[in-house]
């Protein structure tokens, strides 16, 4: 048989109004679900009032929101509306039940007799359990109603990304239709939306806590750095305080304020050159217990290093108990300055010396150190010389090796200098002449004096005249005179001159 | 063609009668939980064991269901002609879905598994009175 008329053409005008009520009902829910997602970002009440709405609207009893685990698997209720048992945290394991294939295949699902379906599930289980051996899993207790007939539920989706579902359900057959899916699609949306939101607040809050704590962190840095530095500094000067003793100071300073490059480099200067050596040590050695020699050997070397520093000398080397110093690098106070500080060096290192012997002969030790001393002024290089791993700050040439000499013709207790240091000192320090010497590399003979001490300035200046008039210089300096017979006579003839009329 | 009023005949609320018959021409009605609606013109039968049916329809395209609307309890008659079967796409999921949703709830997942949805093609739709 045939069916008239249909109802659906009898009420179309009912069923327009019916239509345009629905739709404004959906607007209106969509407006407050909105409305709610801009005032707070707590997803918790907002869902609660998406369901609550629902309920308002719609008569949908029995709804949830759950949210996907961190591990995904398995979706937790976040918030329910219309459950005795409030079911809030209760999991479903994805891929179980309507909810959680959902979830799994992240597609929208309506339900509309599950009851009946069940029923017949049921009976297949009975089946199965009575004639097959196969051992079937328990039957999961999931959150819902107990005694559901129609569910909708729709996956909440972030660029592609399962967050969370969507589920109402119904004690009656077949309730939702496919306008409920629908409204629950835009919901479900807005939920995911509204928990972007969330997550990206949240981000924020925990980039701001971060930022914070690397911020805490570096200031503790930076203070630890302050603290590394000072240690690092106190080690370091540690370290080069006892590097200075292997150094002479002008060179350690030089070096440590950067004006003197640890690079291989030289340059050639005239230096006034100073060598001393102890006569008669290696004998002593024999002699003494070495405490005492070195101790001996310590004070020595020691007031000898004083007295060199005092004097502005750089001292080169010890080699076991001979001296070398050297003056005019790296500071230079002009050729003169540095020859007479050089001599007057050696002439208070002899005096201290006296000092040593008799300290010494104190504690029963005679004839202990007697040093032998030699000058020579003359061009050297000086530099750095060595490997690129090990350099000797030092001084090289025919200038060294002639005051090597001197030191070695030198009687004990003296000091034998060459000529050249010799001019440039005669003014300041008496000197006596003496035999020249002949040095290996050196063609000449070198003439050589030996100091005998400081001239009194004083006395000096008293006993000398420097007069200068038109017609008459006279310049008389009796330590500088070697021919008094000579001067007796020149001056005679110049009194005799001026005597005698014109 | 499938309208607004046959919508919940097909919702799996009543069971469906098939009917097919073979080359020889001997007939056969089964009992089946659902007939799924795909297109006005087309329906869908689920394929999980292989039964007198899938036989048949194998000889003999054609077939005759019955579906009930539960609500008033009245009857449609509906024509068909099998047309193909998917073993994959959105039919195909939704009705593996829901079988499995189902069957996960009862403690028996992937027990039942959908080997492919058979797909008729409407050639009449009926109301029985």
């Amino acid at each position: 048989m045939y069916q008239k008329m249909t109802n659906s053409e009898k009420n179309q005008p009912d069923k327009t109004i019916q239509l345009l009520e629905r739709k404004t009902k959906e607007v209106d829910i969509i407006q407050q679900v909105s409305a709610e997602i801009n005032k707070t970002l707590d997803l918790a009440v907002i869902g609660k009032s998406m369901l609550l709405a629902m309920d308002e609207y719609f008569g949908f009893q029995h709804s949830m929101i759950l949210l996907m685990d961190n591990e995904n698997q398995s979706l937790s209720v976040l918030s329910t509306h219309g459950y005795d048992d409030k079911g809030i945290g209760a999991k479903v394991p994805v891929g179980m039940g309507v909810i959680g294939m959902v979830a799994k295949r992240k597609k929208l699902m309506r339900m509309a007799n599950m009851g009946m379906q069940r029923s017949y599930m049921q009976a297949i289980r009975q089946q199965v359990t009575e004639t097959d051996e196969t051992i079937l899993q328990e039957e999961e207790d999931l959150p819902g109603l107990p005694d559901v007939e129609s569910q909708v539920a729709i996956p909440m989706l972030l660029e592609e990304e399962l967050v969370g579902v969507f589920s109402f359900e119904s004690k009656q057959v077949n309730i939702f239709d496919k306008a409920d899916e629908f409204l629950i699609g835009i919901l479900a949306n807005q939920a995911a939306s509204a928990l972007q939101n969330a997550r990206l607040f949240q981000l924020e809050q925990q980039r701001l806590s971060e930022l914070n704590q690397a911020h805490s962190d570096l200031a503790d840095l930076n203070a630890n750095l302050e603290k590394k530095v000072e240690e690092r500094t106190a080690e370091l000067v540690s370290l080069s305080t006892k590097l200075a003793k292997y150094f002479s100071p002008q060179v350690y300073d030089s070096i440590f304020s950067g004006e003197l490059d640890v690079t291989i480099q030289t340059r050639r200067k005239p230096l006034t050159v100073f060598f001393s050596d102890l006569q008669g040590f290696t004998e002593l050695t024999e002699r003494l217990e070495p405490e005492v020699l070195t101790e001996m050997l310590t004070q020595y070397l020691t007031e000898m290093s004083n007295i060199a520093i005092r004097w502005g000398g750089t001292i080169d080397k010890f080699i076991g108990d001979a001296i070398m110093v050297f003056f005019g690098d790296p500071v230079s106070r002009g050729q003169h300055e540095d020859a007479i500080a050089c001599v007057s060096m050696a002439l208070e290192m002899l005096d201290k010396l006296e000092g040593i012997r008799h300290h010494w002969r104190d504690r029963g030790l005679a004839s202990t150190l007697n040093a032998r001393m030699g000058i020579h002024t003359g061009a050297c290089t000086v530099g750095n010389f060595g490997s690129e791993d090990r350099l000797d700050y030092t001084i090289i040439g025919r200038g060294v090796n002639l005051a090597s000499r001197l030191e070695s013709n030198s009687e004990p207790n003296k000091i034998l200098i060459s000529e050249d240091t010799y001019l440039l000192i005669k003014s300041h320090i008496i000197c006596e002449k003496r035999e020249p010497i002949l040095v290996k590399g050196i063609s000449y003979p070198v003439q050589t004096y030996e100091v005998v001490s400081l001239i009194d300035q004083d006395a000096r200046k008293a006993r000398s005249i420097e007069k200068s008039m038109p017609g008459l210089s006279l310049s008389f300096d009796p330590s500088e005179l070697e021919d008094n017979d000579t001067a007796i006579k020149l001056v005679a003839d110049v009194m005799k001159r001026l005597t005698a009329p014109k | 063609m499938i309208t607004d009023q046959h919508f919940s005949a097909l919702q799996g609320m009543f069971p469906s009668w098939i009917t097919t018959c073979s080359a020889a021409g001997e007939p056969n009605t089964s009992v089946i939980s659902q007939i799924w609606y795909v297109d006005e013109n087309h329906v869908a039968l689920s394929n999980q064991f292989f039964n007198k049916t899938k036989r048949n329809i194998a000889e003999n395209p054609f077939a005759y269901a019955s579906i009930i609307n539960p609500s008033t309890l009245g009857m449609f008659n509906l024509e068909l002609e099998f047309h193909h079967t998917e073993a994959e796409g959105d039919l195909f999921d939704e009705m593996e879905m829901k079988l499995e949703a189902i069957a996960s709830m009862s403690g028996m997942s992937g027990i039942f598994r959908l080997l492919g949805a058979d797909v008729y093609k409407l050639t009449s739709i009926k109301t029985f009175r």
